[in-house]
């Protein structure tokens, strides 16, 4: 057992308490546990408990984490030089979350039809196929219809099955393009995507605009321009970017751009007489567009303050037999806000296997008062966001706030993770992420430009009006 | 707001030729859809990893290769039956191919001499994006090897997102690298560095510390001032050549060396502590005292008495510092080391900028005036805000 103290990240804002190292058998990366206290302002303040003994991961603080790893750790002199001392706040509180990874020991299976993997089903339709056409890209990488072909092919299934390894594939096939500044009109729409799955927003945009000037009539690249805009909050760009496709688009088309910007920008009424209005061709010649019809529908209703109407249309977009999806995850938080936490719990418990539909299904085991449940689910998130840290990309900021005000209780942390998050997407549940740790924190100040947002652009919903009630002391 | 697409209703729909042309446009804005889900799905896994533990300390370097079972299938094919499922039996039926397999795209070696692996043993775990296997590798390197070096190349052309993680320990160090297509080879050097790096970083903190700390700056000056001159009959009168005023100067330094080296020791040993404003306070008001004592050279003492007498109050500022920044028993003596040539190197960087240009002006009226006599003031008015600050915890200074 090492011991080392981080006492203060700089000499009248922050004091650390102390920070115990020892080492566990079974973790991946040695263990520490952490007692904070953060004295905000002068020496003579009482000290703000943080987080107190609970175990934690070096690995999480990214910038130090060799110094951190080694008995003598300290803070890099970077991080002290930064105007920000949030930063330091917020990398420290990190390491009050972590807890240790408990990479299971390895085993000798004792049975040979014991299943240890299951196959995403898309590989076994055509990906043989796909097998052999990569192998003949791999002997003409610059075979552009080929990689073409083999990235979207791969892109789809990597969709399917929100296993991330495909989006590698495709990456990997467009190789020879990936950092071309003059790569192909096919190339950049493919790469674009990629980008984006990446949360890479900005280079996504940069490439698709570049598409556009080649095929300014391309419709599908249009609705994604407003669609990445919208969810960075650029909602005038957006609104631009829909009105060049109502140039040339087809209703439908336009639709998939209009309806998710009405909504946001004070037209919810009107987003919503357009679904129910398209809803009834939808059902008879493009059914495969109403799920989403259905999702919008149920969100804006809910955003109105119409639950009857809401709930009607996040069951009917589930429909029997519902896998992981945005409507899911809604829909749980709509019967979580509504102390429905049974029901909500019952819906995600079997698609555990998405980290969105994990996070909740903690939150519902909570609330449920099913502790030893809420505690396995807890630990498989940690775990999650373990591992991507530990491969040195950081989790989803939405969940990560989430988890750290709702799960951890750390309202600090988790206004400052909502805080990085809603820099860079803005759609509701970021945007009511950063309102509900400014509360937890108590810190209206950090509400200011979420509030100046939300009224530039009147923004309705029912669930932030209760929150800036809340913010504005009502 | 997005959903998944419903991929058996656009296969549906695409079989169904009278609709041929609306069901493509449908689909390509699905698949469109679809894919910006992601930026609401987020991740549902993490991209691939494979975990490389080296265990140091033994007798031997032990070394445990995970490498999921999705890539294993994605590389060589594990699913024998085409069912969807593997299996253990057909992991296990698989164990000399994924050995050579893996084996050929990971070298290792040990200060210098190129470790042989083998498999020696193949077990299964889970990570939290499912199934490893878990290729448990017999290397013949020392297990106190202080250089290890590997290179990596599993994967890295089919999947320019992987990562390989390199998880060292030896029971007293461990640490964590990644290694990726524009990373492929890592040289890990165990303890014996970690004690040079952070002797470097130590001394860097030194250096830093006298640099942003003002404090420590003006004293400095202001028992500089009078070093390039001499104090005759009430009068101060310039030296008259270069080595005197260099002795004195380095005098002063190395006093006030000694003088705070002894109580950072002591105070980073926690032999003494005092409490930080009273530290902070007296530091103020040491810069009153040589800035006042050299308008009115009232003090009884010559420079490098009183850089002796307040050396040993700026130890303890010091101190505060290096505790802050964190300090183990294991490397105390090489941190407190190296912090403290870091302060003296800042010092001396301070001693050479200033100590040619005030024996350029020490004859100067200007150097009387305006640098003697006002800069004295300056200092003084500068170190007397600061020792209100830090006793009444105000803040007037924006430094």
């Amino acid at each position: 057992m090492g011991f080392f103290s981080l006492r203060s990240v700089s000499a009248s804002t922050y004091h650390w308490g102390n920070v115990e190292y020892t080492k566990r058998p079974g973790c991946l990366v040695d263990q520490f546990s952490v007692n904070l206290r953060v004295h905000c302002g002068s020496n003579n303040d009482p000290p703000l408990e943080i987080a107190s003994h609970c175990d934690c991961f070096a690995y999480l603080l990214k910038f130090c984490t060799t110094s951190v790893m080694n008995p003598t750790a300290r803070i890099p002199s970077r991080t002290r030089t930064l105007p920000s001392l949030s930063l330091c706040a917020s990398l420290l509180l990190l390491l009050a979350l972590a807890r240790c990874a408990s990479a299971a020991e390895p085993y000798l299976p004792s049975d040979d039809n014991e299943v240890l993997e299951t196959l995403p089903r898309s590989l076994l339709s055509g990906g043989d196929e796909l097998t052999s056409m990569r192998q003949q890209l791999a002997d003409d990488p610059k075979n552009l219809d080929l990689a073409r072909t083999v990235a979207s092919r791969y892109l789809q299934m990597g969709k399917q099955d929100g296993d991330p390894r495909f989006y590698g594939y495709a990456r990997a096939a467009l190789g020879p393009w990936w950092d071309a500044a003059d790569a192909p009109a096919d190339i950049l729409k493919l790469r674009a995507k990629l980008k984006e799955t990446d949360h890479d927003y900005d280079e996504a945009l940069a490439d698709l605009w570049q598409f556009v000037k080649q095929e300014p009539r391309d419709a599908q690249a249009w609705i994604e321009i407003s669609n990445i805009l919208r969810v960075q909050g650029k909602y005038d760009e957006a609104l631009e970017a829909r009105n060049k496709l109502s140039e040339f688009a087809r209703s439908v088309e336009i639709m998939y751009s209009n309806v998710p910007l009405l909504a946001v920008t004070g037209n919810a009424e009107a987003a919503l007489d357009l679904i129910q209005q398209k809803l009834p061709e939808a059902r008879q010649r493009y059914p495969g567009t109403v799920p989403w019809m259905l999702t919008m529908r149920a969100e804006i209703s809910r955003a109105l303050g119409r639950d009857e109407q809401a709930e009607e249309s996040y069951l009917e977009g589930l429909g029997d037999d519902p896998g992981p999806s945005y409507l899911m995850r809604a829909y749980t938080d709509f019967l979580l806000d509504r102390d429905r936490a049974n029901e909500a719990l019952e819906l995600v418990r079997d698609h555990t296997a998405d980290t969105g539909s994990l996070l909740r299904a903690a939150i519902a085991a909570k609330q449920v008062g099913d502790e030893k449940l809420a505690d396995e689910y807890q630990s498989q998130l940690e775990n999650r966001f373990q591992e991507i840290r530990l491969r040195g990309s950081e989790p989803h900021g939405r969940f990560e706030s989430r988890y750290a005000l709702e799960l951890e209780n750390v309202p600090l942390l988790a206004l400052e993770l909502a805080q990085k998050n809603w820099q860079k997407q803005k759609e509701a549940r970021d945007t009511r992420n950063l309102l509900e740790a400014a509360i937890a924190a108590k810190r209206p100040d950090a509400a200011k430009p979420v509030i100046e947002f939300l009224e530039k652009y009147g923004t309705q919903d029912v669930q932030f009006d209760k929150l800036l009630n809340q913010i504005e002391g009502k | 707001m997005l959903f998944r697409s419903n991929t058996s209703t656009q296969r549906k729909q695409a079989n169904d030729p009278r609709n041929q042309f609306t069901c493509l446009r449908c689909v390509l804005v699905l698949t469109l859809f679809g894919w910006h889900s992601c930026t609401n799905q987020a991740h549902a896994h993490k991209p691939s990893d494979s975990y490389l533990k080296i265990t140091g300390g033994g007798e031997q370097l032990a070394v445990q290769w995970d490498i999921a079972l999705k890539d294993l299938e994605f590389l060589i094919g594990l699913d024998t039956n085409h069912d969807g499922d593997i299996t253990w039996g057909e992991l296990k039926s698989k164990r000399e191919s994924i050995a050579d397999y893996a084996l050929d795209r990971l070298e290792m070696s040990a200060d210098g001499i190129a470790c042989n692996l083998r498999v020696a043993e193949l077990l299964v775990t889970q990570h939290s994006d499912g199934a490893y296997a878990v290729l448990q590798l017999e290397a013949d390197g020392p297990g106190d090897a202080t250089l290890i070096e590997i290179n990596y190349d599993l994967l890295f052309e089919l999947d320019p997102t992987h990562r390989g993680l390199v998880l060292y320990n030896n029971g007293s160090v461990s640490s964590t690298h990644v290694l990726s297509p524009n990373s492929r080879m890592l040289e890990l050097r165990t303890s014996d560095t970690s004690l040079w790096s952070t002797l470097r970083d130590y001394i860097w903190e030194g250096i830093w510390h006298i640099w942003i700390g003002f404090d420590h700056i003006l004293f400095l000056i202001s028992l500089l001032i009078p070093a390039v001159l001499v104090r005759q009959q009430g009068q101060w009168e310039p030296v008259e050549a270069f080595r005197p005023a260099s002795k004195e100067v380095l005098k002063i330094v190395t006093v006030f060396t000694i003088a705070h080296s002894i109580t950072l020791w002591l105070a980073v040993m926690e032999y003494v502590t005092l409490p930080g404003w009273i530290v902070e306070a007296t530091i103020a008001f040491s810069i009153i005292v040589t800035s006042v004592n050299n308008l009115w050279p009232v003090l009884p003492l010559s420079g490098w008495m009183i850089a002796f007498a307040f050396g040993l109050v700026h130890g303890f500022g010091f101190a505060n510092v290096l505790l802050d920044l964190g300090l183990s028993s294991a490397a105390l003596a090489v941190s407190l080391f190296g912090f403290n040539v870091g302060v003296e190197l800042g010092q001396l960087a301070i001693v050479l900028v200033f100590l040619p240009i005030a024996y350029a002006l020490r004859g100067t009226k200007f150097y009387e005036l305006v640098i003697l006599k006002a800069g004295s003031v300056v200092i003084a008015i500068i170190a007397a805000l600061w020792m209100i600050e830090r006793i009444g915890n105000y803040a007037i200074l924006p430094f």
